[in-house]
């Protein structure tokens, strides 16, 4: 419908979907890290024996690397038409 | 109002490193400013994101702009104080008039190729009426802009300790940073990113409040014995129908046709179908398809909020001390603060520092939408149209960003308004009915009915719109008295019938527009072809926006019996 040219199929750093699994992949090793050196007893305590920061920590970095193979190997993801044009 | 946490410093036990997301996330925001900075080049493409992306970001976009302090804060607290009735704001309140804006008024609004809601307006009924749409919408962009940077304003004072003026003018330069760099497209892009942010901060909040409080069972139990202990019936709040609770009325009967005709019907359909900050999402993407689906993604999305919201609402209920006290006590509190405190009580720090993160994400970007929706009804509609037509395009960008300025800093002032009040969303709801009950009903009508008249249109609009104001004013006067929404249910059925009533008897007796003119805005007037997606049939079928629809209608209503 749209007759704007749009930017031909490669992955580049503007899609959405890169920085998103950038932005939560820093965030997801940064919990990760605190969950190795800063799980004490009184913050066990607080989520009921759960490794909270943990379990998130690896749930950010799946959604990172899920986000990251979609825009690595469909660099044209969700758009309208497929070729691009 | 506020004193309860400042006392107490709840949050600024954070540790030092609890502020490492929150430095990644900004550091992004501002990013994405830069990064979007090429793709708003002409004013066009700073106003309507060049109409290039694709369905699923703007879907989550469409969501997400909605997804603002009033709706976290102010729907776990609802959640807290009334429990399952408030799935309806997410469910009736939301979702049939998100199919209903894709299905049936995204072709046109798309279609007919105009940059804002009231610039529709102005086309479909001329300059009083549009006149009346765009200054109205700016006004409320302006207020509601306000509210979101003042709680942004006051957990950045909770947290860091900083003067609540100093926290509203960093948080007001922040988005006009990105948003004047970047345009609408950043603005977008923000938004899904905070989508994903929120979404990381309040999952763990939810499944860990689970799992303390024993599970959905356990909770269950808990809200029980402690309704029973206070004195209440507990299945008023765990049940979400018939919601007596949130329709304030007491009849079983009347609270289920209060909820779907009043929140379901009049309410929902004048805040979702005509609100430029929603639909301006849609029309950022690349095809009439994309447009139609952009609503249509975002109901999947819309379905599951409440879970992240109002489930931690419910968990503060039973588990901060505090919150759980004032509720069997029946004592007023700030429920506003019951996510903070469950925050405080079931977070260790890291994910703290995250959940804090996601809280600045979602009111920042709530008001970033108001932000850029006000910028582009300021340019296309005030200063375009009236004040300065014909201008080069460059002048019409340069406006552009400096409406997104001067909205930032008039959002500092009325922040301080909106202090004000302390129940923001029976406030909202207020401005809401008088402004957006009377809009749906003169654009379904002016989209189906080619006899509407300009007069109509605006007569029409303003008699609607002084119906609700009448209910509000006997209210306020204690000449009428219903509890709970029942009040703003009431006052936006009587300016949705009264708009209707007063358009077709105005239209008997004066001019239509010409049918030339309104190829594009009617139905029967409209060829095919213009409200259709040519490549349509090249998508899947579960790509397409009927199915989808159909997909979504299905699961909002399993959802309601599973948790009725």
């Amino acid at each position: 419908m749209s007759n704007n040219t749009k930017t031909p199929a490669k992955a580049d750093l503007t899609d959405i979907r890169i920085i998103i699994g950038l932005a939560l992949g820093l965030i997801g090793l940064f919990l990760l890290i605190v969950a190795i050196f800063g799980t004490g007893p009184e913050q066990l305590a607080k989520t009921g024996g759960i490794n909270g920061n943990l379990w998130s920590g690896v749930g950010l970095l799946i959604v990172a690397v899920v986000m990251t193979i979609w825009w690595k190997i469909n660099p044209d993801g969700g758009a309208s038409s497929p070729s691009g044009h | 109002m506020a004193g309860v946490l400042m006392e107490q410093k709840v949050l600024l036990d954070a540790q030092w490193y609890d502020y490492v997301p929150i430095f990644i996330y900004f550091t992004f925001v501002i990013g994405v400013g830069f990064v979007m900075k090429a793709k708003a080049k002409s004013s066009d493409q700073f106003l309507t994101g060049g109409r290039s992306l694709p369905a699923w970001v703007t879907g989550i976009a469409f969501v997400s702009a909605n997804l603002g302090a009033v709706e976290i804060m102010g729907m776990s607290a609802n959640g807290a104080q009334y429990g399952m009735p408030t799935f309806h704001y997410f469910w009736v309140g939301a979702v049939p008039a998100m199919i209903f804006l894709g299905l049936v008024m995204m072709p046109f609004y798309y279609g007919s190729k105009v940059r804002s809601v009231p610039e529709f307006m102005f086309k479909r009924y001329g300059k009083i009426a549009h006149l009346i749409n765009s200054l109205s919408f700016a006004l409320a962009q302006l207020l509601i802009a306000g509210i979101n940077l003042f709680l942004l304003g006051k957990i950045i004072n909770w947290l860091l300790g900083w003067p609540l003026m100093l926290a509203l003018i960093v948080a007001a330069v922040i988005v006009f940073t990105y948003i004047s760099i970047g345009g609408l497209a950043a603005a977008i892009y923000n938004e899904v990113l905070q989508f994903f942010v929120i979404v990381a901060a309040l999952l763990p909040l939810t499944l860990i409040g689970l799992h303390r409080t024993g599970g959905w069972s356990g909770l269950k139990e808990q809200i029980t014995a402690n309704a029973v202990a206070a004195g209440t019936d507990p299945a008023l709040q765990l049940n979400s129908w018939p919601g007596q609770l949130l329709s304030g009325f007491s009849s079983p009967v009347m609270s289920v046709v209060g909820i779907v005709f009043g929140l379901g019907f009049v309410l929902s359909f004048g805040y979702w179908t005509t609100n430029f900050v929603e639909v301006q999402r849609a029309m950022a993407s690349d095809s009439i398809s994309a447009a139609q689906k952009t609503p249509i993604i975002g109901t999947f999305v819309k379905m599951f909020v409440p879970f992240l919201v109002i489930i931690p609402g419910m968990i503060a209920g039973v588990l901060v001390t505090e919150v759980a006290q004032a509720k069997n006590a029946g004592e007023s509190f700030e429920y506003n603060n019951a996510i903070l405190l469950l925050m405080r009580d079931v977070l260790p720090d890291g994910l703290l520092g995250l959940a804090i993160t996601g809280l600045l994400a979602s009111f920042m970007a709530g008001m970033a939408a108001n932000i850029s929706a006000f910028n582009t009804v300021f340019t296309v509609d005030l200063y375009e149209r009236y004040l300065k037509p014909g201008q080069s395009d460059e002048k019409y960008l340069r406006v552009g960003k400096l409406s997104t300025a001067a909205a930032a800093i008039i959002a500092i002032f009325t922040a301080l308004i909106a202090s004000q009040y302390d129940n923001l969303m029976d406030y909202l709801q207020q401005l809401f009915s008088m402004f957006n009950a009377p809009l749906f009903a003169t654009f379904i009508v002016g989209m189906f009915w080619r006899k509407a008249s300009p007069t109509a249109g605006w007569l029409g609009l303003v008699s609607g719109t002084l119906g609700a104001l009448t209910i509000n004013i006997l209210m306020w006067a204690g000449v009428l008295s219903l509890p709970g929404q029942g009040g703003a249910f009431l006052a936006a059925s009587v300016a949705f019938v009264t708009d209707v009533v007063v358009t077709v008897i105005v239209s008997q007796v004066t001019q239509p527009k010409p049918a030339a003119e309104l190829r594009g805005f009617v139905y029967s007037l409209t060829p095919k072809a213009e409200r259709t997606d040519p490549h349509l049939h090249e998508l899947p079928v579960w790509r397409r926006p009927v199915p989808l629809g159909i997909a979504a209608a299905l699961l909002v209503v399993t959802l309601n019996v599973v948790f009725h």
